[in-house]
């Protein structure tokens, strides 16, 4: 604007706003803060906004602005750039902002006209797609439908929102959708492959429409998924015209196929012909492709028939026919002829009326044809059959019966000629037999009532012959109304005779039955009279007059009469037949030899027929015919059976002779049966003879023991008379009660037919007892019915008495070894008791102040009483051996010491003896500490160098000690003992040594001594797997080697010395009673206790210590075991309930052995030590019960480790986190509420209250598990668990004991920890 | 880069090879955005991948793209579009460029979510300054050349550009000579 100063601001600018504004002094500075707009009067117009200030004092107006621009072009117009704008000035920044505003804008407008343009692009696109009348749906990648268009909701009748979000199955699905089409669909949907499928779809009203569906992925220019496209379309009217036609075709076709088996269609301008039914057709024709169906049609049409085809052909040409019908023949693949019907019509013609196309049908009508053959040809036969016909059929007219028509047959029949037959009814009434007059009325009446009717009745013939008929007639009904009988007529008369016949047979046969079963369960001696009267019976039946059996002896070449029976009037014959020659009858005896009946008709024809001499046997007894039947058993001919016709000839039938020739067989069986009896019988007899022979004795009785038969043999046995015992009760005559009993048992298992075998005692009549080995069985009659049962008798007393002195033997044997045993265990109790006073004695005497020489003396008598204690042991070590009962240890031990402890106590011995005695070598190599049973071998070394110095007189004994073999694991040792003694003989060296025997009995009264050592040894040394070796030589030495495996042991293995302590401060002034029946051992025990200021009281046995311990109190009672008048065991089961007690009690016993323990415990005592013990142990356990302290304390061998495994306190010690008050606490409480439960809970299991128990062990148990008390954690379950069921059971019991034991040890070690 | 940029690359490509064109280089470039808006801010990358796809689909390399697309930004759109804005910049070029970090300055204030480059303009002469060049985007010196060539063209001043140092050799920004 350049220099401005001194201008008018009128000159420079105009007020823009506020319009009418001047620029009035005045004006201006009354309106501060007021915007005004200023245009500079120059050709730029510049606008400046900005407002005026008044300064009053310095009396002028300032006017604060800046350009005013609308758009950064107009900075530009008016030459203006950034650089002009002071940095603060926002104004440039304005302006780009509204320039991009206006960019923004266009942006807008462009994307808006976009958008509308491809709106209506779409709009245009969904009104095709809606106008559609097709339905159209949009489906995502799921399926589900995003689109659906308005023909397709009209097609589904839903609405478009309750299709959008379901998928096309669940909207079109319905019940007879096409479930095979909508795989197809989905499968190519998920393929995304176009599809094309055509199913019913449903309505949501639950019709449904053919729908053709057309499905297609749409996807973008890049591949990409966009939609799915599916077209529905309706295509129901379409499918349905499209059945429709289909199911007429069919129809038709099926109509036609029906009617004829095959359709053909013949198309004059092709000349083709089509058949349908080429597979099925009736000419056994194969077809293909190729085939011209009208060649193969004609080549088999049969050869005379072709013409009519072919006139047919030129008819249809020709126009004169447009239907046809022909039947003719054709010639079948394989040669036979078949008929065809062949029909055809014209369905399409030309415009001449020609015919274009015909249709036709071919059927097979040869079955109708044969059968038009098979009715003419019956025709004729039925023909001639009426004629031929014997019966005779009829019909007459009802109700008058007048003849109406009759079969030819009806003239034989009635003898009649047809014309009087048919005259009326005269052959109903003329031919009936007069007796059978009746039949006529029944007939009537039958036909009334039940409208037809069968009867059989006589008729009489014009030749005066009676015939039987059957009449059959029925009546025949026309409109409701009878009026005929139709019938037949049959001439029975032959039947008539045959059932009469028949009826004779029948009559025979039943006669036969009847005869028969007499003959069964029939007495030998009842045979004869019953033959006779079966004779007479069939005699009788036959018409006969006489019936006879002969015997055939075919020797003598005779036969003889052996029955005979006639009828009143007829002559006995036979006395007359007896041994009657055969040649007088040789066809007879002929025949009867082939098996077959002789029979004569007629006696008077007989010499005609050359049987002269026949003739004259019969003529004389007026048998005027008679028949004889054969009586055979297999091939042999016994005899003949015959019947006489005196009276009557008698022509026999067939039948007659098969029955009698049964009659005849019966007879034979009948005489086989008496014959074999008789045979059996006979059997029987020497069997039982047999029986009576032998020496065993037979006894039968019946169901009721009463004795049957006895043989002779058991008489004797029995000691009875045969008359003496039969018909006798056996059981009252034989047995004792207890027998009795016993023999019951066994007849009724005879009843169920059990046989068996045992041993009886039986006492004979004159008092002597025998033992019978008896075979009882049932016994039953030839019915199998039981009848009682039959014993077999066998004297066995002689083996009874050898076995009883067997059994005697051997019990002898088993007494004297437990004899021996009892012996043993006494021996050890006699011998221990006085060593327990020996060696109290000696320990005491020990303690005393003895001179050196003294000391060794004691010494020696405490070793040896140690010694003699070791043979006490071997004794029952002995028996142990020989029982198996011995067992070898297996601990650590130092074989030197073993040696040199062995060679000491034997030192005395041997210097006493003057023997050069030494251990010439031990072989350093060997291992310091082994493992095996140190006391064993040490029993080994000392009887092997006892033994030595018993027998060496002078000279030496040594003991050599040596490794012989070395594995990593193990070494081998031999001990070798060498004496220059009195030596064995290489026998005795042989022998074994066998117990209890040295090599001769002088050596025992010389040398003294078991016998035993060298046994034992030898049998120790195999139990430890070892081998020994003796080289002995009479009078110069003995040198023996044992030689022993050993296992390689450590330090550690030996077993540690127990440290005992003893509070003797403790003990003082206890009370203790000591109950012993041996004054010497009281007197050990008392003088233990007392040297340590105990005070004692004795007892001489279980009563004097009940009595003592009601009037002295005591501490402890130390209970012998074993005593006079009242025993240890029961003294304190008196002390425990009786006394009511609880006093420690400890048994003191001399027999010690495994299990011993647990035996005292359950009787009530707290703690046992055997006998002999020493000092330390006894003050140690007595100790140990008065301070409550459990026994395994003592096995405690260093407390730290073994209170580290026996509990933790680490997880209280994690509870307390270093609180040492709260340790202390939990300590206290396990003092007194743990343990005081645990006492009381061992108090209450001594009561027996289980329940209790239980009560206070679940008290318990958390603790335990807290202090992490590993040894009893489970053992306290276990309790809770069992204790009521178990109750006072062993493992209960240990149980109880050891929770008790670790408890206290846990207490003490916690005890002593806090101290 | 604001939508602008990108818009103005769409034109360049529509304008000289046609929208076809445009479309292949949009797919290939597998940018999914149908319509850039001028003044939102897009990701660099969508920018360097329009670069890539048309350098491959012209056949040029990215770097003559990119100074194709500076070209016509400053040519075409802020010529046609900013053409107040340009010259306000400056009335030649000389001004222009040393307005350019002023101007920067000043664009962060309208384009509040842009992280506009920062310029130095020092060794000013009669004919000739050096423009430091100062971004967090890396790959754009192509595109920085092809900007300060059509500021050339603009202010009707051919300018020839010498890229001096840059992030390449291990510097912390670009320098170029520009002498017209």
């Amino acid at each position: 604007m350049g220099n401005l100063v001194g201008q008018y601001i009128e000159n420079l600018f105009g007020v823009e706003r506020p319009v009418n504004t001047t620029l009035n002094f005045d004006f201006l500075s009354q309106s501060p803060s007021k915007t005004f707009l200023l245009k500079q009067k120059s050709e730029k117009a510049t606008l400046f906004r900005g407002q005026f200030e008044y300064f009053e004092e310095q009396g002028i107006i300032m006017f604060l602005g800046s350009p005013w621009f609308s758009s950064i072009e107009e900075l530009v117009s008016n030459e203006l750039s950034i650089s002009d704008f002071a940095a603060l000035d926002p104004m440039v920044d304005l302006l780009h902002l509204i320039k991009n505003q206006e960019l923004v804008s266009a942006d807008l407008k462009e994307l808006v006209e976009t958008i509308s343009h491809q709106k209506g692009s779409l709009e245009n696109l969904s009104y095709v797609a809606s106008a559609n009348l097709d339905g159209i749906i949009f489906t995502d990648e799921e399926g589900i439908i995003t689109y659906a268009n308005e023909g397709y909701l009209r097609q589904t009748k839903y609405e478009l929102s309750e299709m959008l979000g379901k998928n096309p199955i669940e909207i079109g699905r319905g019940e007879e959708t096409q479930k095979q089409e909508l795989k197809k669909m989905i499968d190519s949907f998920f393929k995304k492959e176009p599809y094309k499928v055509e199913l019913k779809h449903y309505r949501k009203d639950g019709t449904w429409f053919w729908a053709r569906v057309n499905g297609q992925v749409v996807l973008d220019k890049k591949g990409n998924f966009l939609h799915y496209f599916t077209l529905v379309e309706d295509v129901t009217e379409e499918k349905n015209s499209k059945n429709r036609i289909q199911e007429f075709e069919q129809t038709f076709r099926q109509v036609l196929e029906f009617s004829g088996d095959n359709v053909w269609e013949h198309d004059f301008k092709t000349g083709k012909t089509i058949f349908s039914n080429k597979a099925k057709n009736f000419l056994g024709l194969k077809f293909d492709q190729s085939t011209n169906l009208e060649d193969v049609w004609y080549s088999h049409i049969y050869k005379d028939d072709l013409q009519l085809l072919v006139e047919n052909d030129k008819k249809y040409r020709g126009g004169e026919i447009s239907s046809h019908q022909l039947e003719y023949r054709m010639l079948h693949e394989n040669g036979s002829i078949k008929w065809v019907k062949d029909r055809g019509i014209v369905i399409e013609k030309d415009s001449k009326g020609l015919p274009l196309k015909i249709i036709g049908t071919h059927s097979d009508i040869t079955d109708q044809k044969d059968a038009e053959k098979e009715l003419i040809n019956l025709n004729k036969k039925l023909g001639s059959v009426l004629n031929e016909l014997r019966d005779v059929i009829w019909s007459v007219s009802y109700p008058d019966f007048n003849a109406v028509f009759f079969t030819p047959s009806a003239e034989d029949l009635f003898e009649l000629d047809m014309d009087t037959i048919m005259d009326g009814k005269s052959w109903w009434e003329k031919t009936i037999h007069p007796e059978d007059q009746h039949m006529l009325d029944e007939i009537h009446r039958e036909l009334h009532q039940q409208k037809e009717y069968a009867k059989e009745y006589r008729i009489r013939t014009k030749s005066n012959t009676v015939r039987w008929v059957q009449n059959k007639g029925k009546l025949i009904f026309e409109d409701g109304e009878p009026v005929r009988i139709n019938g037949i007529l049959v001439d029975i008369t032959e039947r008539k005779k045959t059932e009469t016949l028949l009826e004779n047979q029948e009559k025979l046969k039943n006669i036969l039955i009847d005869i028969s079963s007499t003959y069964i369960n029939i007495d030998l001696d009842e045979v004869d009279s019953n033959i006779n009267a079966s004779l007479e019976k069939i005699g009788d039946f036959v018409n006969a007059d006489r019936a006879y059996i002969f015997s055939y002896d075919l020797a003598a070449f005779t036969c003889s009469c052996t029955h005979e029976w006639c009828a009143p009037g007829i002559s006995q014959e036979i006395e007359n037949t007896q041994n009657v020659p055969l040649k007088y009858v040789p066809q007879w005896f002929e025949n009867h030899t082939k098996g077959k009946p002789f029979s004569v008709e007629d006696v008077s024809h007989l010499k005609e027929n050359g049987m002269e001499a026949l003739y004259e046997i019969l003529e004389p007894q007026q048998i005027k015919s008679l028949i004889a039947i054969p009586m055979m058993f297999k091939d042999e001919l016994l005899g003949f059976v015959g019947f006489d016709s005196v009276k009557k000839q008698h022509t026999y039938s067939q039948k007659e002779i098969d029955l009698l020739f049964v009659f005849a067989q019966m007879l034979v069986n009948v005489q086989k049966r008496k014959q074999s009896e008789m045979r059996l019988f006979q059997q029987e007899e020497k069997f039982r003879n047999i029986i009576s022979n032998m020496n065993l004795g037979l006894l039968e009785v019946d169901l009721e023991e009463n004795v049957l038969h006895a043989n002779q043999t058991f008489c004797e046995m029995a000691g009875w008379g045969f008359d003496e015992l039969i018909g006798k009760k056996a059981t009252d005559l034989l047995l004792n009660e207890e027998d009795k009993e016993k023999l019951h048992k066994k007849s009724e298992s005879r009843k169920i037919g059990v046989s068996d075998s045992y041993e009886l005692k039986y006492k004979r009549p004159n008092g002597e007892y025998r033992w019978w080995f008896i075979s009882g069985a049932p016994n039953y009659n030839d019915k199998n019915e039981l009848i009682g049962s039959i014993g077999i008798h066998l004297d066995i007393t002689d083996q009874k008495r050898l076995e009883e002195e067997l059994i005697r033997q051997r019990e002898d044997a088993e007494k004297s070894k437990r004899a021996k045993e009892i012996f043993f265990a006494n021996m050890s109790h006699e011998i221990r008791t006085p060593m327990n006073a020996i060696v109290g004695m000696g320990e005491q005497l020990a303690k005393t102040d003895l001179s050196n020489q003294q000391v060794k003396y004691i010494k020696a008598i405490q070793d040896s009483a140690s010694h003699l204690m070791v043979i006490i042991k071997d004794i029952l070590d002995l028996s142990k051996l020989e029982a198996g009962k011995m067992t070898i240890e297996s601990i650590g031990f130092k074989p030197k010491n073993i040696v040199e402890h062995a060679f000491g106590i034997m030192n005395a011995k041997a210097e006493s003896k003057g023997l050069d005695y030494s251990i010439l070598n031990f072989d350093e190599r060997i291992r310091e500490v082994l493992i095996g049973d140190p006391i064993r071998i040490s029993q080994i070394l000392l009887n092997l160098l006892s033994n030595a110095i018993k027998f060496t007189e002078k000279g030496k004994v040594m003991l050599q000690c040596h490794l012989v073999s070395e594995t990593a694991k193990e070494q081998e040792i031999k001990f070798t003992v060498v004496d220059t003694g009195i030596g064995m003989d290489d026998a005795f060296v042989k022998s074994n040594f066998e117990k209890y025997v040295q090599e001769d009995t002088t050596i025992t009264r010389k040398y003294g001594g078991t016998g035993l050592g060298l046994s034992i040894t030898k049998e120790l040394i195999q139990l430890m797997g070892g081998s020994m070796q003796i080289e002995s030589q009479k009078g110069i030495g003995t040198i023996i080697s044992v030689k022993l495996k050993f296992k390689k042991g450590k330090e550690s293995d030996l077993p540690k010395d127990l440290p005992i302590s003893i509070d003797y401060n403790f003990l003082k002034g206890k009370r203790i009673l000591i109950v012993d029946d041996n004054e010497f051992n009281r007197l050990v025990a008392s003088t233990i206790l007392e040297q340590h200021d105990m005070i004692t009281g004795v007892a001489i046995n279980g009563e004097d210590a009940v009595k003592a311990m009601k009037t002295e109190i005591y501490d402890l009672v130390l209970m012998d075991v074993q005593m006079p008048v009242l025993d240890g065991m029961m003294a304190t089961k008196v002390i425990r309930e009786e006394l009511n007690s609880s006093i420690p009690i400890v048994a003191l016993t001399a027999f010690a052995m495994k299990g011993d323990r647990e035996k005292y415990l359950s009787h009530g005592m707290n703690d046992f030590l055997a006998k002999p013990f020493q000092e330390k142990e006894l003050l140690h356990l007595i100790s140990r019960l008065l301070l409550g302290k459990p026994l395994e304390e003592e096995s405690a061998p260093e407390k730290g480790q073994e209170s580290a495994a026996l509990y933790s306190l680490e997880e209280l010690e994690g509870i307390a986190k270093g609180n040492q008050e709260f340790m202390d606490k939990m300590m206290h409480l396990f003092h007194s509420s743990v343990m005081e439960s645990a006492e009381q809970a061992v108090e209450e299991f001594e009561k027996g209250n289980f329940e209790q128990v239980k009560k206070l062990v679940h008290k318990i148990k958390p603790s335990i598990k807290m202090m992490r008390i590993h040894q009893i954690s489970e053992e306290v379950v276990e309790i809770e668990k069992e204790i009521e069921e178990q109750k006072k059971s062993d493992r209960m019991i240990y149980l109880m004991n050891h929770l008790d034991e670790v408890l206290h040890l846990v207490a003490k070690d916690l005890k002593s920890k806090n101290k | 880069m604001y939508g602008l940029v990108n818009k103005s690359i769409q034109e360049l490509i529509t304008t000289n090879f046609g929208e076809e064109k445009w479309e292949i280089i949009k797919a290939n470039s597998e940018i999914e955005i149908d319509y850039f808006i001028s003044t939102e801010p897009y990701d660099d990358s969508i920018t360097y991948k329009l670069a890539q796809a048309a350098s491959i689909e012209l056949g040029i390399s990215v770097d003559e793209v990119l100074f194709a697309f500076g070209e016509w930004w400053v040519l075409k759109t802020g010529n046609e579009k900013y053409g107040g804005l340009m010259k306000a910049g400056g009335s030649n070029l000389k001004e222009f460029l040393i307005n350019l970090p002023l101007f920067h300055d000043r664009i962060m204030l309208i384009y509040p979510k842009l992280t506009p480059p920062e310029f130095k303009i020092d060794e000013i002469e009669d004919r000739s300054l050096v423009v430091h060049y100062y971004s967090k985007r890396e790959g754009l010196v192509g595109f920085m050349k092809g900007l300060l060539s059509g500021l050339g063209k603009l202010f009707e001043s051919p300018v020839e550009i010498f890229h001096l140092f840059g992030r390449e050799n291990g510097d912390d920004h670009e320098a170029f000579k520009v002498s017209w």
